[in-house]
């Protein structure tokens, strides 16, 4: 009798540990990958997302009828005058697009990543209306501590309960995205 | 009474002479051109009327350096000079045919690209007309120009500049543009020619990458910046990670597509070559700098209305109390160079740019960019 006791409660044991380490993120791919505010820090996550063998599309105007095929959204965040000049837009235009896109990707229980890569660069009062907008709505948050140093985001992650990373280098951000993606070796 | 009249005319009359004669003097100074001292790395110099004949025997016309590797590889094409109110660009330019060698692929600089806007300054900036760089032999001297072609080279100014050929509309002063110019044409303006004849270095050495090297003011919303033609945005991109990884951070900017005129846009758009523009901060440049100090302001990048400014958060990058040097700037661009062409040598193994005895960030910081310029006896630039 005691050793049928203490048999179920190894088994309870071994089976609460594996199914803790077993946790995975639940993000998944295919990835859109868009810009809030069109600088250009989208086409260094070009590049991570393929260092990190995640499977995406990329579209610095991406519409809402672009989310159909993917399972997650990467928004990268950050105002360019210049980015918003050469796609013919202002800031209320992008703005509206943003807002649009996070509806549906809601709707459709799509998971929304929030990065903001460019430092301080992409930190002030046009680059914060995207950033907010944009932090506010994620599921996950990765940014450089350079751009974080008022807190701004880790306020909004704190006062949403919304998972952040804060990193130091920009290519830090694939060992992020392998994480988030499950692409760690085990 | 009249002849006291007559004789105070005669002694002012006399006394401006005399300024326009010393004025006059110290301004064909800047004729003279800036002693350049190729280093073993050079194979050949030629003249870049020998790629438009349309530029020969006028002020338009400049050294093109050729620094050939023992190995075939990639060829490179680096400009300084564009603007010649941004130091860095060109002394970083004279710092690599001074001093680096090429292993394999072929390094071409052209350090004063446009050799007219060194023989003038811009007007009413009270802007200086040299500087020194300490060097291990002495002191060496180099113009700080215009932003312009001169306008005694090429004037009037049209009221509009319109330019060839997307038809783009730009203030009347952007025709001495020469980062307006792009991609020229070979009987336009003058300017214009001198932005054709660089295009055909480029078709006529096969090169396989384009540099621009600026300078911008502080409070540009573009600075400290890597500006990257789309066809550049795989090695752009990789060259600001690295780049951040080694603690020389930039912004990164794409070239407006409907922003013509510009090397980075054009070189990409017409000759379908990747190109990017990289820029560093200039304290002498832009509206809040104070009273203008040569040495201060270029060499030691000190200025404390741009300090000021930075304290009221007026300045796009900060400019701390001891100031952003020359040695600093000129280092961040070196070492930009120096990882662009390990990007490029990660993506096209096959066909490399190999660079030798370029050295750290850190060696500039400490041992200056004098230490650096070729030092060996110095030969007329001809």
């Amino acid at each position: 009798m005691r050793r049928n006791y203490l048999l179920i409660i190894m088994i309870i044991l071994v089976l609460f540990f594996a199914i803790g380490n077993s946790k995975e993120s639940d993000t998944k791919e295919p990835v859109m990958i868009t810009s809030a505010g069109q600088s250009a820090d989208i086409l260094m996550v070009k590049i991570l997302a393929t260092k990190a063998g995640i499977s995406y599309d990329i579209n610095k105007l991406a519409k809402v009828e672009d989310l159909t095929d993917c399972k997650s959204l990467i928004i990268v965040t950050g105002a360019s005058t210049k980015g918003l000049g050469a796609a013919g837009i202002d800031k209320n235009d992008e703005l509206e697009r943003i807002n649009l896109l996070i509806a549906k990707a809601k709707e459709n229980k799509i998971k929304i990543i929030t990065m903001h890569l460019g430092g301080k660069a992409r930190r002030g009062k046009l680059s914060d209306e995207f950033n907010k907008l944009s932090a506010e709505n994620a599921d996950y948050l990765i940014v450089r501590k350079s751009g974080d140093e008022d807190k701004f985001f880790s306020k909004i992650a704190e006062n949403n309960e919304i998972e952040i990373s804060l990193i130091e280098k920009i290519i830090d951000t694939k060992l992020e995205l392998e994480k988030i993606y499950n692409k760690k070796k085990k | 009474m009249k002849n006291k009249k007559i004789i105070r005319a005669v002694i002012f009359f006399l006394i401006s002479i005399i300024v326009t004669y010393l004025s006059a003097i110290q301004f064909l100074t800047m004729h003279k051109p800036d002693i350049i001292i190729p280093g073993e790395g050079v194979t050949k110099i030629v003249s870049l009327s020998d790629y438009n004949s349309n530029i020969k025997e006028t002020a338009l016309d400049t050294k093109v350096y050729i620094m050939e590797g023992k190995d075939s590889g990639a060829t490179f094409l680096l400009l300084g000079g564009t603007h010649p109110n941004e130091p860095a660009g060109y002394i970083s330019a004279i710092f690599l045919l001074e001093h680096i060698k090429v292993k394999k692929g072929r390094f071409i600089i052209i350090p004063q690209a446009n050799n007219s806007a060194f023989t003038h300054t811009d007007p009413q900036e009270a802007s200086p007309q040299k500087f020194m760089i300490k060097t291990t032999k002495g002191e060496r001297y180099f113009r700080y120009g215009s932003r312009y072609t001169s306008p005694i080279v090429q004037w009037p100014d049209p009221q509009v500049f319109i330019h060839y050929p997307s038809g783009q509309i730009l203030s009347g002063q952007e025709t001495r543009n020469l980062n307006r110019g792009y991609p020229g044409k070979p009987n336009g303006s003058m300017t214009e020619r001198l932005a054709y004849s660089i295009t055909e270095v480029f078709r006529k050495e096969n090169v396989d990458f384009g540099i621009d090297l600026h300078e911008a003011s502080l409070e540009y919303p573009v600075v400290n910046a890597i500006v990257t033609h789309p066809l550049a945005t795989d090695i752009s991109a990789e060259t600001m990670m690295y780049s951040q990884m080694n603690g020389i951070n930039f912004s990164y900017e794409m070239s407006p597509e409907n922003f013509h005129g510009l090397s980075h846009r054009e070189w990409g758009d017409h000759l379908e070559i990747p190109a990017i523009l990289l820029e560093s901060a200039h304290n002498l440049m832009g509206r809040y700098h104070g009273a203008v100090h040569p040495q201060k302001n270029i060499v030691e990048g000190q200025d404390e209305m741009n300090y000021m400014a930075g304290q009221e958060g007026l300045l796009t990058v900060e400019c701390p109390e001891t100031g952003l040097p020359l040695k600093l700037r000129v280092g961040r661009h070196i070492t930009t160079i120096k990882t662009i062409a390990n990007v490029w040598n990660g993506l096209y193994p096959e066909h490399k740019m190999e660079l030798e005895d370029v050295p750290s960030f850190q060696e500039i910081q400490e041992k200056g960019i004098g230490e650096f310029l070729n030092n060996k006896k110095e030969k007329e630039n001809k």
